[in-house]
């Protein structure tokens, strides 16, 4: 076996050494008999890299994987990957380390998470970032526990009917145990969220207030005038805001800038790939003042022996390997090496970059939907603006869905798969797609 | 090899005249919205070899794998194949979106269900859920699918028991889900005691949560006895599969009496930590629990896989879409690779290499409890002691040697505790290098303490102030002030 070095006579020996004839011996010294397997296991013998390749080519050819004629986004999203994150990613310095316990020998890991940390406080313009988390989905659900903790006596969360229904649902699933109640706000014919209707539903019971924006439709909600309505209210619930398409925040006015407590999403489109759903990025950011509360690795800059900046992981005392049942949560890694892709990632794109390949996606959706309601039948269903993706309604979409896969194009989501209206699509574009790709997008819908 | 050691930030460098990224020029009628952003990105402006340079030279800070033995005990610290990350780049893996129509993903459904097959057989628990993304992931879902059970059956009930030995996620899982933590302390042999549990376990119980091999590297000999009682009074029992690595092929737990465990496909089926995550937590569950596993389910219907959503039990999602893909495919690509034989061995190999280093290092350090062990031998600082040298100061002059230290200080029911996981990578001559190490400390330990206690002196960083760090957190840089 090429990953075992130790066979044959250098395995013997060692067993002699240790002094043990048998493996069996050595094993029964610790497995007591009746929990002992004794048949062979029923799985196939060892498979040679050649056949795996081919095998594995086979089954990875019986996927659609071209992003240029594939429009699906809600909440994974396929963009430009400079050439320099898959080379700098895959060096085993990153790949092949482990969580940083040891500050002196991980300062590689400990300096790109304090970047990644740095990077997401800039973009969603709030005062501590953490280290990561497992994906936007479980970053939400993580958000609606964080206000849990500081208001352990209140029942209600407000959640926008605009909010993505699987960041719900794994919210849902991970808050059950504590009885919360998950009071849904509907979406106006802007499809922004009825904050009206927010408004009224608030009370001394509400612990938190959920928007995604761009939210699940991709239209922009209205985030000043959220905080309009907690502001006067005294020990408001914590506003939580989800940002599942990372790169609108380079084109819209940050959260951070509307007094919001909690943003928090998923950055999968800084430089990683959809990977049909993951590994993603979740990210978590806060305000300085609840940073004790909140989950998750946090690096911190500190000081060495010598005086010399150093970095190491801290607030640990919140964690469960020294609080046990104490901890805040029970989260013990972050998603170290997709962050990094995301660091790097936005290292290359820079400002300028950044700014440019957000302005492309603004521009290719609009034309999209532009040229997408001039076809007969096909109508934007909501008014709102909209960042990268936008929803059409068509009256036979079952049919026309069908049509542009006959033609080679995913033109984008039906909402039934998520419960909503069948004639409804998600349609998504990104920087990814020429004007040739979307011209034959809104051909491909055609009748 | 990086020859300067010092790396500042690329803000230090940055200059609104570089660029290390062109884009094409916008192929359609350019539109903005009419509110856009005024307030600053924050992002550094540099050049492509600025980020290049960068990121080259900090990766040079970092010990792993690839270089050196990583003893971290219960994190399995093994070689990670390179065929896995290629096949993981394949665009018709990673270009793949989760919400394109299932007719147009056959293949990743296949690499989903292929697993699912492979990781029921080896844990004899039949149906498997890849959907959690770590550990202590799979462990929340899990303990989540326990309370299910018990509240279709009346009682989600109040309590868990969680033995001594137990990872620190296993408590912190408990509390997540509402159980009030019932600890159960380990017999003097290291063992949890059928008695104890008898004790403790009754109708209040949802159950047990069993770190197997637990965390002193030790096969929980009653483990069967344990089942028994736990059963006897309506629970569960959850095994923390984290040193699963030691059992492959020797031992099922599905076997054994254990109704639902997790996997950790980045320690025991080699997927790269990557400086801490993307892991993966399958969970593997027996026939009474599957109605309760999270959805969509992946199922073989006619030789077609399919996703399910119909499960009226289910206790819902725990992440969007199927869980980390990549992840779970680099783990087939192994198991595969590998096969029934080279599993078996590896665990073997695993477990010789720790007994190996047990042997040649119990005479220089304490031992607290047994002769042999599983994957992972557990020594104490209590001679170096005698001379005031501590597990921390012993791991930190390891690095002057030139290997990753231990896990220290856990389990934390062994004071000073040093846990050593080789795995069965490790070749031989690697092994003695390391005992060599190991030997040569407790030497110095006794003959220069002083040495030891101020290590490391080689590595370019010196001891980092963990204390300062945590009093007054600084959480982002400071010279790029975007508020």
């Amino acid at each position: 076996m090429r990953y075992i070095p130790n066979t044959g006579q250098i395995f013997e020996s060692m067993l002699k050494e240790v002094g043990f004839q048998s493996t069996e011996e050595l094993f029964s010294t610790q497995i007591p008999k009746p929990a002992q397997f004794k048949g062979e296991l029923a799985l196939p013998l060892g498979a040679s890299e050649l056949e795996l390749r081919n095998y594995f080519k086979n089954l990875a050819d019986k996927n659609f994987s071209n992003p240029q004629k594939n429009f699906c986004g809600a909440g994974i999203y396929f963009h430009y990957v400079p050439s320099i994150v898959d080379n700098l990613s895959s060096r085993s310095e990153y790949l092949t380390c482990y969580t940083p316990y040891q500050a002196e020998i991980s300062q590689g890991t400990l300096r790109h998470i304090f970047e990644f940390q740095t990077y997401l406080s800039s973009l969603t313009k709030m005062e501590v970032a953490n280290a990561s988390l497992y994906d936007g989905s479980t970053a939400f659900a993580e958000a609606v526990l964080m206000a849990k903790r500081i208001y352990p006596q209140r029942k209600n969360v407000l959640i926008s009917k605009a909010l993505h229904p699987e960041y719900k649902k794994v919210a849902i699933t991970s808050t059950n145990q504590f009885g919360l109640e998950f009071l849904e706000i509907n979406t106006l014919s802007s499809g922004k969220t009825d904050l009206r209707a927010l408004s009224t539903a608030l009370d001394n019971d509400t612990l938190a207030v959920c928007l995604q924006s761009p939210n699940f439709f991709g239209v922009v909600e209205d985030l000043s005038e959220l905080s309009k309505i907690l502001k006067p209210i005294n020990l408001p619930p914590l506003s939580v805001v989800v940002i599942a398409e990372a790169m609108s925040l380079a084109l819209y006015e940050p959260p951070g800038s509307f007094d919001v407590d909690i943003v928090c999403g998923e950055t999968q489109s800084f430089g990683n790939y959809p990977g049909f759903g993951g590994p993603g990025v979740g990210f978590f950011t806060t305000k300085e003042k609840y940073v004790r509360n909140m989950p998750g690795r946090v690096v911190g800059q500190t000081l060495d022996g010598q005086g010399k900046i150093a970095f190491c992981l801290t607030l640990a005392t919140r964690e469960q390997h020294i609080r046990r049942e104490k901890a805040t949560s029970n989260i013990c890694t972050n998603q170290g090496w997709c962050a990094l892709r995301s660091t790097i990632y936005l290292s290359t794109m820079g400002s300028t970059g950044l700014r440019e390949a957000a302005e492309i996606c603004y521009s290719n959706a609009h034309y999209a939907a532009e040229k997408l309601c001039g076809v007969r039948n096909i109508k934007l269903a909501f008014a709102g603006d909209f960042f990268n993706e936008f929803v059409i309604e068509i009256s036979d979409l079952n049919n026309r869905f069908q049509n542009a896969l006959n033609k080679g194009i995913v033109p984008g989501i039906p909402l039934s798969r998520f419960g909503a209206n069948p004639n409804q699509l998600l349609v998504t574009t990104t920087e990814l797609h020429t004007k040739q790709n979307l011209d034959d997008l809104v051909e491909s819908l055609g009748e | 090899m990086a020859l300067i050691k010092e790396e500042g930030t690329l803000f230090e460098i940055e200059n609104p005249q570089k660029q290390a990224v062109k884009l094409p020029p916008i192929s359609v009628p350019f539109k903005r919205p009419t509110q856009f952003r005024e307030s600053a990105l924050g992002l550094p402006q540099v050049s492509e070899i600025d980020v290049i340079r960068h990121y080259t030279r900090l990766s040079n800070l970092n010990y792993n794998i690839d270089t050196g033995l990583y003893p971290l005990g219960s994190c399995t610290m093994k070689y990670n194949p390179k065929i896995n990350d290629e096949i993981a780049a394949l665009d018709g893996f990673k270009n793949t979106h989760p919400f394109q129509p299932a007719l147009l993903s056959k293949g990743a459904l296949e690499v989903l269900a292929r697993l699912q097959e492979l990781l029921a057989e080896l844990t004899g628990l039949p149906y498997v859920c890849l959907q959690p993304a770590a550990g202590a992931h799979g462990e929340f879902t899990g303990v989540k699918v326990i309370r299910a059970f018990l509240t279709k059956n009346g009682n989600p009930r109040k309590k868990m028991l969680i033995p001594d030995t137990a990872h620190g996620t296993n408590p912190a899982t408990s509390a997540l889900c509402q159980y009030e933590v019932v600890r159960v302390p380990n017999g003097p042999n290291g063992y949890l005691e059928v008695s104890d549990v008898e004790k403790l376990m009754d109708e209040n119980t949802a159950g047990i949560m069993i770190t197997n091999p637990n965390t002193l590297g030790l096969f929980e000999k009653n483990i069967v006895e344990v089942c028994k009682v736990i059963h006897s009074k309506g629970g569960l029992v959850y095994c923390d599969g984290a040193n699963f690595n030691a059992i492959m092929g020797w031992s099922k737990p599905g076997e054994v009496g254990v109704d639902v465990m997790h996997l950790n496909l980045h320690k025991t089926f080699s997927t790269p930590h990557g400086g801490g995550g993307p892991g993966a937590g399958p969970i593997a569950v027996n026939a009474q629990l599957e109605p309760f596993l999270p959805i969509p389910r992946i199922l073989k219907k006619n030789h077609e896989t399919v996703l399910s959503y119909n499960a009226p039990h289910s206790i819902g999602s725990v992440r969007l879409a199927y869980g980390n893909f990549l992840v779970l495919l680099r783990a087939l690509v192994y198991t595969l690779t590998m096969g029934r034989d080279g599993l078996k061995q590896a665990s073997s190999a695993a477990v010789l290499n720790a007994n190996y280093i047990l042997h040649h290092l119990k005479n220089y350090y304490y031992l607290p409890f047994g002769k042999t062990c599983m994957h992972e031998c557990v020594f104490t600082d209590k001679k170096q002691n005698e001379s005031g040298v501590k597990t921390i100061e012993i791991a930190k002059r390891l690095m002057d040697y030139g290997f990753h230290p231990p896990t220290i200080y856990f389990p934390l029911v062994v004071p000073g505790a040093m846990m050593i996981e080789p795995t069965e990578t490790e070749p031989k001559h690697e092994l003695d290098r390391f005992i060599e190490a190991m030997k040569s400390i407790s030497i110095e330990a006794k003959e220069k303490p002083a040495l030891v206690q101020n290590s490391p002196h080689t590595v370019f960083v010196k001891r980092v102030d963990e204390v300062s760090a945590a009093k007054k957190p600084v959480l982002r840089d400071g010279k790029k002030n975007i508020f």
